[in-house]
């Protein structure tokens, strides 16, 4: 079975205890720890167990770890030593981690310099930003020559402001003097939205002065006091900014000096979420006041070792079968050649419990339609090239590494079947032989789908039952493996006689036998009687007889899945076509030396393009061909994952000595 | 209109030439649900900038309608001798329109599914903002409506090879 047999495990233990075996079962990272709070509403549990709370501590930890992340990733930004292209957590035995991390002050002291650090940056930057901001503020006022704290007198007051630029500076000035004869207007300077404006007036008449340039759309505004005129601040303000600068560069200096002490950070983050982890896992146990209670999951095979580290905490332990009703957690196990394409299944959805791991069955499927929708060698070679060379210089783990073996994989196919129909970067060495006159083709083993596009038809529809009636077997062993076989013969065996028939019927006119197609017809009647009959053996009365005929009319379905797998044809043809029409304007540059480097860079930029769009095509219907056709026949998604209490850390991975 | 301007206007190769025309005009629909797609995907790696490789793939699924369209144009380009043939052939009125007939369910489908496609990925661009790790599922509702193009796709090439061009 490749969904994992699971487990119920149940221990009680002394509260002493507890501590040391968190600890290890996080290092043994088996058994999935349930949550009990469900009993804690039952009054005769809630009399005995308390909830194991944690809070005031795990608030601590959390509090800790997110100032860690922030450093991590102040650090990270000033960080000048080269990254790798692709991050992967780096190897560390278990007691050097140990030992590192045991020094937590020394490493938290990094942290917080760094954080100090970061702040400083901060306030320096809000400082400049205020600076630049007031000194763009006093730009227009540059030729103003008064002290910016002196903007009145014992009788007279200046009021400044922005006209719009349409205003007639003027009429305005003309205007104020008729009716306010003590007043003056000064145009200080203008620029592409706004006049700006000075007006001397007495206090007494301020308010009818403002109201009445009001009127000419003024709009007062105040200017920061300051010992010295706009210009003189201005300079100042510039000059002190250029300080700043001078001391923010410092400061990014010693950040990028502190960025040496990323890695213990990221040990401090990995000990700290490990910690946190640990007091989570503790918040599930129930606890009295001198014991506890643990459940949880565990995979079947993995007791003994759980048992021993039990046994060595002096803990009492019992495991079960699951029963009824208990959601088990899904973990999915497989060979290693099918284990990456549990990466599809994933993203799908994992079964349920009493479903079946698809993954097997899909697995050969997958890599076969990806290399006929890809189908160029060329783009083969390239892609398995690249994803060896992935997985050799770097320890890719989880999703990611199962993702380039499924590509890895997936690259292969595509060679076998790209040297199948012939596609070497489309027709490239034709191209390429022809510029120096020699005839290079590079046969198909079997057939050019463009020659002969309806056999390739054919061909992509006899993949697609084939891989149909997988999908249907698995169903067909589902059903008899849960004591239905009458269901199984009704619901595939009827309709592996229709289709088959069909293509039998197909087959004999091909071939011009028409006593085959007789046999074909046979059978597919056969299949269809059958279906009539059986489809409503589920319903009463009258059901019985429309539910066969709706049964029967599944036979569309049957029909769009089958043509479904018509885009085996399509995106195969678009690869190659793509690649010809990439070739062939490469070639556009006529013979000789400028024709070859013509040639090569329409080959990198087009076929890198072309293989682009079609890989991702490729990924995209190869799955969609097992999420849709392959599972609607037989899969039920919807599987909670099993994920056990383990050393969950992001930088750093452990390993302990055996 | 008399006899030569028929001629002039509707020649063999000239409608055949159309046709290639047409099919080209998928890419018209590519553009357009690349573009929905785009502008969901630019929303939501605002919010999140990491999500922009998976965005991405979402945004590029309505492309490959363009692409169809032009493995259609570059066929009929082909039968009638204008590339990797011996030069732009003379071909009856008759074959010409068949190109023509043939050309048109993909040049059609093509544009309207590919913007469907596209309002499709921008939906599933909007479930990868909120629930990343839904994304296989969004690409799948998108490439559900590819289905159609793909059949498109198949009765125009069927319609194609199944043409004997010769030359007038």
């Amino acid at each position: 079975m490749s969904i994992v047999k699971m487990k119920r495990i149940s221990v009680a233990g002394m509260a002493e205890d507890r501590k040391d075996l968190i600890r290890k079962l996080q290092k043994l990272g088996a058994v999935e720890i349930s949550n009990q709070d469900w009993k804690l509403s039952d009054p005769q549990w809630a009399q005995q167990v308390q909830k194991g709370d944690r809070e005031p501590e795990l608030t601590e930890i959390e509090v800790q770890l997110a100032k860690t992340r922030l450093a991590i990733e102040t650090l990270e930004r000033y960080d000048t030593a080269k990254k790798p292209l692709i991050f992967t957590r780096r190897l560390m035995d278990e007691d050097s981690f140990l030992q590192q991390t045991k020094q937590e002050s020394a490493l938290s002291s990094c942290r917080d310099e760094a954080l100090r650090l970061r702040e400083q940056l901060n306030q320096i930057d809000e400082q400049i930003n205020q600076n630049n901001l007031e000194a763009a503020a006093l730009a227009p006022w540059e030729s103003f020559g008064v002290p910016l704290n002196r903007l009145q007198t014992a009788k007279t007051k200046l009021i400044l402001g922005l006209l719009p630029l349409a205003v007639e500076t003027g009429q305005c000035a003309g205007a104020l003097q008729e009716e306010f004869p003590a007043t003056a207007f000064f145009e200080i300077s203008r620029d592409k939205s706004m006049i700006y404006a000075a007006v001397i007036c007495l206090k007494e008449e301020e308010e009818d002065v403002w109201r009445r340039l009001r009127g000419f759309g003024f709009n007062r505004i105040a200017l920061e006091e300051a010992d010295a005129t706009a210009s003189q601040r201005r300079a100042a303000l510039t000059a002190q900014v250029q300080e700043q600068q001078k001391s923010r560069e410092a400061v990014v200096e010693a950040l990028k000096v502190q960025a040496e002490h990323l890695p213990k950070l990221q040990l401090l983050h990995d000990s700290l979420a490990l910690k946190r982890d640990r007091c989570r896992a503790g918040e599930n146990f129930l606890k009295t006041k001198k014991t506890f209670l643990l459940e949880g999951w565990i995979p079947a095979g993995c007791e003994d070792k759980a048992s021993q580290i039990l046994d060595s905490c002096g803990c009492w332990y019992e495991y079960r079968e699951p029963q009824d009703g208990e959601e088990i957690p899904i973990l999915l196990q497989n060979s290693s050649f099918a284990t990456p394409f549990e990466a599809i299944t994933q993203l799908y959805s994992l079964p349920v419990a009493g479903n079946i791991d698809p993954t097997k069955f899909f697995a050969p499927f997958y890599v076969m339609f990806f290399g006929i929708m890809l189908s160029d060698a060329g783009y083969g070679i390239v892609l398995a090239l690249a994803c060896a060379l992935l997985l050799k210089k770097y320890r890719l783990e989880g999703m990611f590494q199962k993702m380039i073996r499924l590509f890895f994989y997936c690259g292969l196919s595509t060679v076998f079947w790209g040297a199948v129909f012939g596609g070497w970067f489309g027709d490239f060495f034709t191209v390429l032989g022809s510029m120096f006159g020699a005839d290079i083709a590079i046969p198909p083993l079997w057939f050019n789908p463009l020659d002969n596009i309806m056999g390739m038809l054919v061909f992509s529809l006899i993949f697609g039952v084939i891989h149909l009636f997988a999908g249907m077997a698995v169903n067909a062993y589902l059903l008899i493996r849960d004591g239905h076989p009458f269901d199984a013969f009704c619901d595939v065996g009827l309709w592996y006689l229709l289709i088959g028939g069909i293509g039998v019927i197909f087959l004999g006119s091909s071939l011009g036998l028409a006593g085959v197609s007789q046999a074909g017809t046979y059978m597919a009647v056969g299949g269809a009687v059958g279906v009539l009959l059986t489809g409503g053996r589920h319903n009463k009365g009258i059901g019985k007889v429309t539910g066969g005929l709706g049964s029967l009319y599944n036979v569309t379905s049957y029909l769009s899945d089958v043509l479904s797998y018509s885009r085996l044809l399509a995106l195969g043809l678009s690869t190659g076509v793509v690649a010809q029409v990439v070739n062939m304007m490469g070639s556009l540059a006529g013979d000789g030396i400028v024709g070859l480097i013509v040639l090569m860079i329409a080959f990198i930029i087009g076929h890198t393009f072309n293989m682009a769009v079609n890989l991702l095509g490729s990924f995209v219907h190869a799955s969609r061909l097992q999420y849709v056709e392959f599972f609607g026949k037989f899969y039920e998604g919807g599987g909670e994952p099993f994920s056990p209490f383990r050393a969950d850390t992001k930088y750093v991975n452990i390993v302990s000595e055996k | 209109m008399d006899n030569s301007a028929m001629e002039y206007l509707f020649s063999g190769t000239g409608l055949a030439l159309i046709g290639a025309v047409v099919a080209a005009l998928a890419g018209i629909g590519s553009a357009v649900g690349i573009g929905i797609a785009g502008q969901a995907a630019a929303g939501v790696v605002a919010e999140d900038p990491k999500k922009f490789g998976r965005v991405l793939i979402l945004q590029a699924l309505p492309g490959t309608q363009g692409i169809y369209g032009l493995l259609v144009a570059f066929l009929i380009l082909n039968k009638i001798g204008m590339v990797g043939g011996d030069g732009l052939m003379e071909i009856s009125r008759t074959t010409g329109l068949y190109i023509l007939a043939a050309a048109l369910p993909m040049g059609l489908v093509g544009i309207f599914s590919a913007i469907c496609q596209g309002k499709a990925a921008a939906a599933g661009i909007m479930m990868v903002a909120k629930r990343p790790e839904e994304f296989a599922k969004g690409t799948i509702f998108a490439a559900m409506v590819e289905t159609y193009a793909v059949l498109a796709l198949l009765i125009s090439l069927i319609m194609l090879m199944g043409l004997n061009v010769t030359a007038m």
